[in-house]
C-alpha cells in the first residue's frame, strides 16, 4: 500500500519548565498511523485529545515546547522518502506549501490584516514559484475562479470578508500550489451551519480534482461523516481505533467509539441519548494500562495493567482494546 | 412542594411574555451612524402552568444572544414590550429585581471557565447566591447547597477547595447550572449551554434540563447554534435569522417538517452523524455575501430558491401554518 506520510511509534510531549518546576504533557504517546494517497483521514477526538498535536507533527512544525521524545516521521513524495524530524528548516519550508500545506482554523487570524488578499497570494506564490507579479495575479485569479470565488476577492482586505469567504479564501490560498498533502485543523468550526456545509463541499471537490490527500480534524461527527474515508478515533493521546466510516458509525468496536458515536443526537429520533461517565484524564498524569478503563463499562483486570495493543480486525479496521485482542470470538463491547 | 410551582398559579398564566421586541443598535462610524437591526418584532411567549424548553435557534448574528440579554435586563429595548408573569421586565426597580425577577430567572452562560473566576473556589459563588438572595438561614447554608449540588449530579465534598480550571468543563457547566438553581428559579436563560462542552459529556447537560423541566418544572430558554441537540431537548423552537423570527412551533414540527425555505436548507445541511445520509447536492454560497443588509422585503430573498419580486419588496407577515408560525409569502393565502 502506498503511503503519503507516515508515523510510527510516534510520541510528542509538551515539555515546559518555570521556576524549577518541569511539566510534561504526553500530548501524543505512541500513536502508528499511514495516511494513504488519495484519501480523506479525519482525526476525530474530544478537545485535549492530541489531535491537533498530531497535525502539527504531521506539518512538521515542531516547536518548543512540544518535542519529538520517540518515534519517527515520513514523507513520501513520489519516489523519495524524507525523514520528517531529522530535516532541516529550510528543506521543510521548502515543502510546506508546494508539497503539505495547512489550512488552519480561525481563518480571521492567519490572512495578514494589512496586505490586500491579491497581495498575499503573491506573497504564497513567489516563494515557491519563479514568477512576476502579473503572472501570480492571473494564476491566483483563475485559481479562484475555478473554485467559483469571484476575483473582486483579490481587491480586498481580510476584514471585508465575511467568516465563511475567509475560510474559503484561506483554502485556497493552501491549495493554490497543488500540494499533494493538505491537512486542514478545524476548518469549519467557527462557521454556520449552511456555510460549513459549503465550505466541507469546497473541501471535498479540491481533493478530488487534484487528486490529493486530505487529512481533516475535527469534532464534529456530522462533518467526518459526510467527508471522510476513513477515521482515526484518539483519546487522550492515544489512537483507539482506526477504521472505514462506515465501519467506525455501524460498528463501532472500542468502548469509547460505542460511546461517541451513541451519544450523538440525531434529527430524527428523540430518544434518550446518554454521555460517557466521568471525565477525560488530564495528558500530564494519565491513567496506568488503557486511557479509557477508569471510565469504561467493560474494563477488565488488566485493563488498568497493561496498554492494550493496536489489533487488526481485517479490512483496515484497528482497535486498542482488550476486549477484542484478548478474547477473539467474543461480543465486542 | 416547589414554591416555584405555587407562586405559578397567584399570577398570569403567561410566565414570559415576548410582543414584538425589536433592539436597533446605532454604530458610529466617524460622523456617520448606521443601524443595526439585531431583533426586530419578536414575538413568543413562555406558559406558566406548563414547564418546557423552548430553544432558540440561529446562526451567529441572528440576535438571539441580544434576546436572552433582554430578557436579563442587560440590554434595554428599543420597542416592543417584555413581560415577565405580566410585570414589563424593563420598569421594575431594582430592588424589585432583586427580591423577586432575578429570584425568578437566572442566567447560564457559554463558557463556565469565563463565568467563574479563577482565583475563587468554585463553591464561594454557590454560596454568595444564597446568602445574597437570602434564600435560607446560615445555618442551613451548607446542607442546602449540597442539596442543590445534588439536582445537578455533583456533590458538595466533591467540588469544595476547588477552583474552576480544577473540574473539566462538563463539571465547571454543571456548577454553572447548580448556582443558577440556588434561588429556585422558574426560568432559566441557557446562552449556548454546550458548546464548550466536549463531545463526550455534551448530553450529560442537555439531559440535565430535562430532568429539571420534569422534576423541579423549571422552564429553560435554550439558546444555541445546534440544531441536533435543539431537536433532542426542546419541546417548542423558534429559528431566528438576521433578527427575525422566521418559523417558531413544536420542534417536531419545525424541524420534523420545516416549511420556511430558510428552515428547510438549514435542515437539509445539518451534517448528519450517519454515513449512509451524506448530503446530496450542492450548495451554492453566492448569495451570502454580496448580501445586503437591506431593511426592506424578506430577509431570506438573496439566498432563497423561491423567491419572487414581492419577497424583495415587501415584508412577509407570521402565519399561523400547520401549528406553528411563519414568516413567508408561500403560506400567506391560506
Amino acid at each position: 500500500m502506498s503511503f503519503l506520510a507516515e508515523a510510527k511509534d510516534l510520541r510528542a510531549y509538551y515539555i515546559t519548565r518555570s521556576y524549577g518546576v518541569e511539566r510534561t504533557v504526553k500530548a501524543i504517546d505512541d500513536i502508528s498511523i499511514q495516511i494513504k494517497e488519495g484519501e480523506i483521514l479525519s482525526i476525530a477526538g474530544e478537545s485535549g485529545c492530541g489531535k491537533s498535536t498530531l497535525l502539527k507533527v504531521l506539518l512538521g512544525a515542531i516547536d518548543p515546547p512540544l518535542r519529538i521524545v520517540g518515534g519517527t516521521m515520513q514523507y513520501r513524495f513520489g519516489e523519495d522518502y524524507y525523514d520528517v524530524l531529522s530535516m532541516s528548516v529550510d528543506d521543510l519550508k521548502k515543502k510546506r506549501w508546494s508539497q503539505i500545506s495547512y489550512i488552519p482554523q480561525g481563518s480571521m487570524h492567519v490572512l495578514n490584516p494589512v496586505r490586500k488578499i491579491g497581495n498575499t497570494f503573491h506573497d504564497f506564490i513567489v516563494t515557491h514559484r519563479d514568477l512576476d507579479k502579473q503572472e501570480t495575479g492571473k494564476m491566483a485569479r483563475n485559481y479562484l475562479g475555478r473554485l467559483g470565488l469571484s476575483a473582486e476577492v483579490m481587491n480586498v482586505y481580510p476584514h471585508q470578508l465575511s467568516g465563511g469567504m475567509r475560510q474559503r479564501v484561506t483554502i485556497a490560498l493552501a491549495t493554490v500550489l497543488s500540494p499533494k498533502l493538505v491537512l486542514a485543523d478545524e476548518p469549519t468550526t467557527a462557521l454556520d451551519v449552511l456555510v460549513q456545509r459549503g465550505v466541507v463541499q469546497l473541501l471535498k471537490e479540491v481533493q478530488q480534482r487534484e487528486g490529493s490527500t486530505l487529512v481533516l480534524v475535527s469534532h464534529d461527527m456530522g462533518v467526518h461523516a459526510n467527508l471522510a474515508d476513513r477515521i482515526a478515533i484518539l483519546y487522550a493521546g492515544k489512537l483507539v481505533e482506526i477504521a472505514k466510516t462506515e465501519r467506525i458509525f455501524n460498528s463501532p468496536t472500542h468502548p469509547y467509539t460505542q460511546y461517541l458515536i451513541e451519544s450523538l443526537p440525531r434529527l430524527d429520533d428523540k430518544s434518550d441519548r446518554t454521555s460517557i461517565p466521568g471525565r477525560p484524564p488530564t495528558l500530564e498524569n494519565p491513567p496506568k494500562g488503557c486511557r479509557f478503563h477508569p471510565r469504561c463499562p467493560h474494563a477488565l483486570e488488566v485493563c488498568g495493567q497493561k496498554v492494550p495493543p493496536l489489533t487488526d480486525l481485517g479490512n483496515g479496521h484497528q482497535t486498542a482494546c482488550f476486549l477484542v485482542s484478548e478474547v477473539d470470538n467474543s461480543e465486542p463491547g | 412542594m416547589n414554591p416555584g410551582k405555587a407562586r405559578a398559579t397567584s399570577n398570569s398564566s403567561m410566565l414570559l411574555d415576548i410582543e414584538s421586541l425589536t433592539k436597533i443598535f446605532n454604530l458610529r462610524q466617524g460622523l456617520a451612524t448606521t443601524q443595526l437591526i439585531a431583533v426586530d418584532q419578536a414575538n413568543f411567549s413562555l406558559k406558566s402552568d406548563q414547564p418546557e424548553i423552548f430553544a432558540l435557534a440561529g446562526e451567529s448574528g441572528s440576535g438571539k444572544t441580544t434576546v436572552a440579554r433582554m430578557i436579563l435586563g442587560l440590554t434595554e429595548p428599543t420597542s416592543g414590550r417584555l413581560r415577565y408573569r405580566g410585570k414589563d421586565i424593563t420598569q421594575l426597580s431594582r430592588r424589585e429585581k432583586k427580591s423577586w425577577y432575578f429570584r425568578e430567572v437566572q442566567p447560564i452562560f457559554q463558557n463556565p471557565f469565563a463565568t467563574f473566576s479563577p482565583l475563587k473556589r468554585i463553591e464561594t459563588y454557590l454560596f454568595e447566591t444564597a446568602v445574597n438572595y437570602q434564600i435560607v438561614d446560615k445555618c442551613q447554608l451548607q446542607p442546602y447547597v449540597d442539596q442543590v449540588l445534588s439536582s445537578v449530579g455533583l456533590s458538595l465534598a466533591e467540588i469544595s477547595g476547588r477552583y474552576p480550571n480544577e473540574l473539566s468543563g462538563g463539571q465547571a457547566q454543571r456548577v454553572s447550572v447548580a448556582r443558577a438553581l440556588i434561588t429556585n428559579p422558574t426560568l432559566l436563560i441557557a446562552d449556548e449551554p454546550v458548546s464548550m462542552v466536549d463531545a463526550s459529556l455534551r448530553m450529560s447537560i442537555v439531559n440535565l434540563f430535562r430532568e429539571l423541566r420534569d422534576q423541579k418544572g423549571v422552564s429553560v430558554l435554550y439558546i444555541t447554534h445546534d440544531l441536533a441537540t435543539a431537536y433532542y431537548a426542546a419541546d417548542r423552537i423558534a429559528v431566528m435569522l438576521r433578527g427575525w423570527i422566521i418559523e417558531s412551533g413544536p420542534v417536531e414540527k419545525v424541524l420534523g417538517n420545516p416549511l420556511h425555505p430558510y428552515t428547510q436548507d438549514l435542515k437539509k445541511s445539518i451534517p448528519t452523524p450517519n454515513p449512509d445520509k451524506k448530503w446530496g447536492d450542492l450548495i451554492s454560497l453566492e448569495g451570502f455575501d454580496s448580501e445586503a443588509l437591506t431593511n426592506v422585503g424578506c430577509k431570506y430573498a438573496s439566498r432563497c430558491a423561491e423567491a419572487t419580486d414581492m419577497c424583495r419588496q415587501q415584508t412577509p407577515e407570521s402565519v399561523e401554518k400547520d401549528g406553528r408560525q411563519v414568516k413567508c409569502f408561500l403560506y400567506e393565502a391560506t
